[in-house]
């Protein structure tokens, strides 16, 4: 692993020759940025990975049964397992996906778990991603780098090949396909923070990347235009789309990125969309409480992956709590992302303690309170010395015929000593995540 | 799914990233070729460049024009601009063209960067684009699997080329050999081109009145700018 850190500006020159960068805006100004990367890799040893691959599979296939559920019988509320408001207040429950059963009976294809490791050693959950997590293209491209500046650490070390994730999504779009049209990823355009991965996993999937206007519905079914006029069917889209923007005839009217009418394509089942429409009532920061619960309600089985321990001010007693403990918790809000709306009442002053008490208060469905977990920190490489820093893990599990993990994910971590929030949209970095194969 | 596939606005893309990229490798040769009349104290070389481009620009000095054709991004003719224009059609053609062909363009860009922060204006630093940008077209040649994207790029590449040579005043016979080139490619994508546009071409070449003066050589380049449409 010495030549590979050795060569890190090696690598760094790749990633900029290769283009891997993200958008961000900051005062309403696009820049793109380059998205550090520390070489020093994240390592999961075989044994903790067979352990976590089975809670990750566990999770996702809980998640997809609760959104077959909950747009169709929905059991679950009924047997008072979740209460009814928990969903239908929720910003990602949308009621006209009511009734519709995906391809497959599969709405979260593609679900991005965030974890971190607490010092003990022990993985918690921190929040399900199931609408569009981004993130995969990094470490693959990273590796596809790092093996060929550092040849002899993957000789010496065995870890599993992480370069397959194109295979995996097309995999998965190839079995909600119904075969007779040609699978498509829609993205906002060049624009979009994420830009760089929706044209990396077209490239290596072999999907063609379709932009706003390039998709149109006709005869019950969705067709991308070509330039001679020719239209060719599309089976599935993997959309990098916002749910609210994916069809301005259901949703929001004055979208321009989506398809009009491709919800009434979807709900009569003549293309696959993927991940489903209306998947964020699943990972809204409040359902993440009862996400053990529909393991267990689902699957009949312990939850293998622990939630961080999380209060729902909802409850009278947890709100008791949190309001009694607010200087210690972690506070979010449910309707934020992206690392924002996440509040660590150590770092509140008197006033603004009393200003969330009183929201907290007042709104309690909008907040979920945890205990903050001492991660354990990682090292990475800063000015030519070896520092510690707070780091999570998004892994990424795909379900088509079967449900499956990628061997590797996203390790980002901060690259601000004091804090904990390592999204890249905040200036964290990321590293490569090694899954050893003995 | 049909390999061909190929919307309106990514051909768009694919036509103008082959122009801006050979836009950007003829202007480094005839920045170069300029350059050298320099050398030898034809200070009012740069005066011809900015005539056969039809700039109306005044520069006061040889080296303030080389500044700016080099790295000026407000001046649309400079190499910088150029490049900024040939990346922004690549960066969303990564699918079609590949990560690798992409390389080529964002090692450019890196490297007149880096030239412009350090001030440099030594010519013979920018080899290394014109090697990217033909290595670019190699890859290019060895990735586009895609008959109509190739096609389109090379199009654009082409058009480029006649485009120039004209404005510089090249031999007519070795703009007509470079537009039977243009006309090769085009028969694969007979959709994005102007058949009275090209029949007009043909006209104007094969009646062998050619002419370098400005009448001729506009109602030329009107019409080989007209040739192409993706909308």
């Amino acid at each position: 692993m010495e030549t590979l850190i050795k060569h890190k500006d090696a690598v760094n020159l790749w990633m900029e020759r290769f283009g891997v960068k993200f958008g961000i805006y900051k005062h309403g100004v696009f820049n793109e940025q380059l998205f550090p990367f520390d070489s020093v890799p994240r390592v999961i040893s075989h044994d903790e990975w067979t352990v976590l691959e089975k809670g990750l599979i566990q999770r996702s296939d809980a998640l997809n049964a609760f959104l077959r559920d909950i747009y169709k019988e929905k059991k679950i509320v009924k047997d008072g397992i979740i209460p009814a408001e928990f969903v239908y207040s929720s910003k990602g429950y949308f009621v006209e996906c009511e009734g519709i059963t995906p391809a497959k009976g599969i709405f979260a294809h593609i679900a991005g778990i965030d974890l971190v490791q607490a010092k003990d050693g022990t993985w918690y959950i921190l929040e399900d991603n199931l609408r569009i997590p981004s993130g995969a293209s990094y470490p693959m491209i990273a590796r596809n780098i790092t093996r060929k500046v550092s040849p002899e650490t993957f000789a010496n070390n065995h870890v599993a090949d992480n370069r397959n994730y194109s295979e995996l999504l097309k995999e998965t779009m190839d079995y909600v396909n119904d075969g007779r049209g040609i699978n498509v990823i829609l993205t906002p355009g060049r624009y979009n923070s994420a830009f760089f991965e929706h044209s990396y996993l077209a490239e290596k999937s072999g999907a063609v990347l379709a932009y706003p206007g390039d998709l149109i519905v006709e005869d019950d079914m969705v067709f991308y235009k070509d330039i001679s006029g020719n239209k060719e069917r599309v089976g599935a889209v993997y959309r990098r789309v916002s749910d609210e923007y994916m069809d301005p005839l259901t949703f929001e009217e004055s979208s321009m990125l989506g398809v009009p009418n491709i919800m009434q394509i979807y709900a009569k089942g003549n293309v696959a969309i993927v991940n489903g429409i209306g998947n964020g009532v699943a990972d809204d920061k409040g359902i993440y409480y009862f996400v053990p619960k529909m393991i267990k309600y689902y699957l009949g089985e312990e939850p293998i992956l622990k939630n961080a321990p999380t209060y729902l001010p909802y409850f009278e007693e947890d709100k008791k709590y949190v309001l009694e403990n607010l200087s210690s918790l972690v506070i979010k809000d449910v309707s934020e992302a992206g690392g924002y709306g996440v509040v660590f009442g150590r770092d509140l002053d008197e006033s603004h303690l009393k200003e969330m008490y009183d929201l907290v208060d007042n709104e309690p469905r909008r907040w979920i309170a945890q205990e903050v977990i001492d991660f354990k920190d990682l090292e990475i490489i800063e000015d030519g010395k070896y520092v510690e820093r707070k780091a999570d893990l998004r892994a990424f599990v795909l379900t088509g015929k079967e449900t499956k993990v990628w061997k590797s994910g996203l390790t980002r971590f901060s690259r601000n000593p004091n804090s904990f929030v390592v999204n890249s949209s905040q200036g964290g970095g990321f590293k490569d995540t090694w899954v050893m194969e003995e | 799914m049909n390999a061909k596939t190929i919307s309106a606005a990514k051909a768009n893309k694919l036509f103008w990233l082959g122009r801006y990229a050979e836009r950007t490798y003829l202007n480094l040769h005839f920045l170069r070729a300029c350059y050298d009349k320099m050398i030898d104290g034809d200070s009012d070389a740069y005066n011809e460049y900015c005539d056969n481009l039809s700039l109306d620009a005044d520069f006061n000095s040889s080296s303030n024009f080389v500044k700016s054709f080099l790295y000026d991004k407000q001046n649309p003719f400079s190499i910088s601009a150029e490049l900024e224009f040939a990346n922004d059609n690549a960066m969303v053609l990564r699918e079609e063209i590949t990560s690798e062909t992409l390389g080529y363009i964002q090692m450019s860009l890196a490297h007149i960067n880096s030239l412009a922060k350090s001030n440099e204006t030594h010519i013979t630093e920018l080899q290394p684009i014109t090697d990217k940008l033909l290595s670019m077209w190699g890859s290019i040649e060895e990735r586009v699997l895609n008959d109509y994207a190739l096609a389109i790029l090379m199009a654009g590449k082409m058009i480029e080329q006649i485009d120039i040579r004209v404005r510089f005043d090249y031999p007519f016979d070795r703009v007509e050999l470079l537009y039977e080139r243009l006309k090769t490619h085009l028969r694969y994508v007979p959709y994005i081109y102007d058949v009275e546009a090209v029949e007009q071409i043909d006209k104007m070449l094969t009646a062998k009145e050619y002419s370098h003066e400005s009448f001729y050589k506009n109602r030329l380049l009107s019409l080989l700018n007209s040739i192409v449409s993706t909308n």
